[in-house]
């Protein structure tokens, strides 16, 4: 069984430079997401052609190569030619590739990838940010993220002038049951706590009843011009 | 239990003493008297007709004893063949005169009496927030949560990976339409088949019968917890378990009191090291993990609506808070049909020190998340102390009755 949902909301933004889509195939389906970073113009441009360059792209069976790494740096390539002195575009990326029992995903930037199963919280993406660094280096705790005062700093993004360096996971052989997988900008899971997640996770017959639940929260929590939020969820069930 | 003030009693006179005097009429020595008179009456009829009083009677008396001596000595009778059995002039009225010594006494301690009685009828009559009362209501409750001054330890069992505490108050109302329950946590057997069940119920006061509904609603899942065997998942035992809820009830109203009363429902089962929940109406269960207080249901009252509505641009944002059906419940038990339940699919996983709260609308509408997650910081007993305490500081004059479960997981 495999089901997917998708979400987005131009929060208290005039634009929206978040954007996701999803291609699915036999036994298999590439989610794409990407958040296009405000302040350099432009970013709504370059979140949607690393979304829809990655899913035009993609092929079944690439997840098992290194081919997706290639992508991200013809994505990289594409989202420079565009820029401008006034425009410098830049975007997150975070993929989720999923064919059969395995799994694989990449990211760059602070868009982020969450692995559920029955048990709870399995796996999550570590941000490309100076607050998650903070974390590496023990200066805070996970929980400290969300208020951290340098919580946009973005260490890596598409269109960087550093060149493009994407975290490509290993691949993952998922166990029998269920499986869910939570792709979301920074817009979203700043004000959706994991256990939240996985509290809504728990009631939901669907992803898009989750993410609906999930949304609900977050339109409780926003106070004032909050950012664009943009999440996408994919059920999968593997038989006994 | 119930404790009956001293007020009312006179000064330096104890309750005991005062109500001892009412059931005999006088006091032992009094009754020592009486004995002496007794006594000295016999003596005189031997005599026939010589009046002795005791030594005891002497100093009792005073004078009149003295002029009562006088008295008989001068109205002295001649001695007759047949014994008096009727008493003399002189012994009716040193009777009277005990009698009139003693009835102050009983006067007092009647009116003592009926004080204390008149106390306790206010005090149950007119119950303020502040007074802790601590009773289960319900008929399949075999254990008393103890929150009575002095008594707040909370319920561990040996086996129970769970501890329990619990907060239930009138608030300013006045009567308590919350009904609450926890399964038999110390049979190990059950614990380990079915897990801990923990139900709150908030009757509508407003419409009939809320006290009686929110006792059934509990007492229907209570009694199906325990006598039915689980099959399937926990999730759908909890529906099982509302159905037979939703079922008593409907049963109680009739067909035509169905919508003109009922009651919200909460309930979690902790089973294992996972939780499931199952909730109608606007009681909430929360979950507090790592400091942080987080809801666990969704309510069911018109403001969801009306608040969707104005995010799709239908009404204003203006409308929708100030729509006075706001508050109204959008599903309860005793509706009929539920037109809506919220519930877990899959159980939720445990981790150490997690607490789950089941409250009723009276705790959260007075006091906030940040007090209510401020009140989970401390230990457990203390924990549902402080909900009490932060609810009463607010003195509110139309306080709702609160109700609050907390079940601590131990691991």
């Amino acid at each position: 069984m495999m089901e997917y949902g998708q979400l987005t909301g131009i929060g208290g933004r005039k634009v929206n430079e978040d954007f996701t889509e999803a291609k699915t195939f036999p036994g298999g389906i590439c989610v794409a997401l990407a958040d296009g970073l405000g302040s350099y113009g432009g970013g709504e441009i370059a979140s949607r052609l690393a979304v829809q360059h990655f899913l035009q792209v993609y092929k079944p069976g690439m997840l098992y190569g290194d081919g997706v790494g290639e992508i991200c740096q013809d994505i990289h390539r594409q989202i420079c030619q565009q820029q401008t002195l006034s425009c410098e575009m830049k975007s997150t990326l975070v993929v989720l590739m999923a064919e059969g029992e395995h799994v694989r995903w990449m990211h760059i930037g602070d868009s982020r990838l969450y692995h559920f199963t029955e048990e709870g919280l399995a796996e999550r993406t570590l941000d490309h940010s100076v607050p998650q660094m903070a974390v590496a280096m023990g200066e805070i705790t996970e929980k400290e993220i969300r208020c951290h005062v340098d919580r946009n700093k973005v260490l890596r993004a598409l269109g960087s002038r550093d060149g493009a360096r994407p975290e490509l996971s290993s691949i993952k052989t998922l166990g029998k049951g269920f499986h869910a997988f939570l792709l979301c900008t920074d817009g979203f899971w700043e004000y959706v706590l994991e256990e939240e997640m996985e509290l809504d996770l728990c009631r939901s017959q669907s992803p898009v009843q989750w993410l609906k639940f999930m949304e609900e929260r977050l339109k409780k929590k926003v106070i004032g011009e909050n950012d664009n939020y943009t999440a996408a969820a994919v059920f999968l069930e593997l038989p006994e | 239990m119930i404790r009956v003030s001293a007020a009312g009693t006179e000064p330096g006179v104890s309750a005991e003493e005062t109500v001892r005097e009412d059931l005999t009429g006088e006091t032992t020595e009094e009754a020592e008297e009486e004995r002496g008179t007794v006594e000295t009456t016999a003596e005189a009829d031997e005599e026939q007709g010589t009046v002795e009083t005791t030594a005891e009677a002497d100093e009792e008396q005073g004078t009149e004893g003295t002029d009562e001596t006088k008295e008989t000595e001068e109205t002295q009778e001649p001695q007759t063949d047949l014994p008096s059995i009727l008493p003399s002039e002189e012994q009716q009225g040193e009777t009277l005169r005990m009698v009139l010594q003693v009835s102050p006494w009983i006067l007092a301690g009647i009116v003592c009496v009926l004080a204390a009685g008149i106390l306790l009828w206010y005090i149950l009559r007119h119950s303020k927030a502040g007074k802790e009362e601590i009773k289960v209501k319900t008929e399949a409750q075999t254990k008393q949560t103890g929150q009575e001054s002095g008594e707040d330890e909370p319920q561990t069992a040996k086996e129970s990976p769970v501890r329990i505490a619990s907060v239930h108050n009138v608030g300013n109302r006045e009567s308590q339409q919350d009904s609450f329950g926890v399964s038999e946590w110390k049979n190990p057997k059950l614990f380990r088949e079915k897990g801990i069940l923990a139900v709150v119920a908030d009757g509508m006061g407003g419409l009939e019968d809320g006290a009686e509904i929110s006792s059934r609603a509990v007492v229907a899942m209570m009694q199906y917890f325990h006598a039915k065997p689980v099959t399937g998942t926990m999730s759908q035992f909890l529906l099982y378990m509302l159905q037979a809820a939703v079922e008593q009830v409907n049963r109680y109203l009739g067909s035509a009191g169905i919508g003109r009363g009922g009651t919200t429902l909460v309930a979690v089962v902790v089973r294992d090291r996972y939780f499931d929940w199952i909730s109608v109406g606007d009681s909430r269960i929360y979950l507090y993990r790592n400091e942080t207080l987080m809801q666990v249901n969704s309510e069911h009252v018109y403001a969801v609506e009306l608040d969707e509505k104005a995010a799709r641009g239908e009404i204003s944002l203006q409308q929708a808070m100030s729509d006075p059906q706001r508050e109204a419940l959008t599903s309860y038990v005793g509706m009929g049909d539920l037109k809506q339940i919220s519930r877990n699919i899959r159980s939720m996983r445990l981790q150490k020190g997690d607490r789950i709260l089941l409250m009723s609308d009276g705790i959260y509408k007075t006091l906030s998340d940040q007090e209510i997650s401020d009140a989970m910081k401390k230990p457990l007993q203390e924990s549902a102390a402080d909900l009490n305490q932060g609810i009463c500081q607010y003195r509110k004059s139309h306080q709702d009755n609160y109700t609050a479960v907390i079940l601590e997981y131990l691991g």
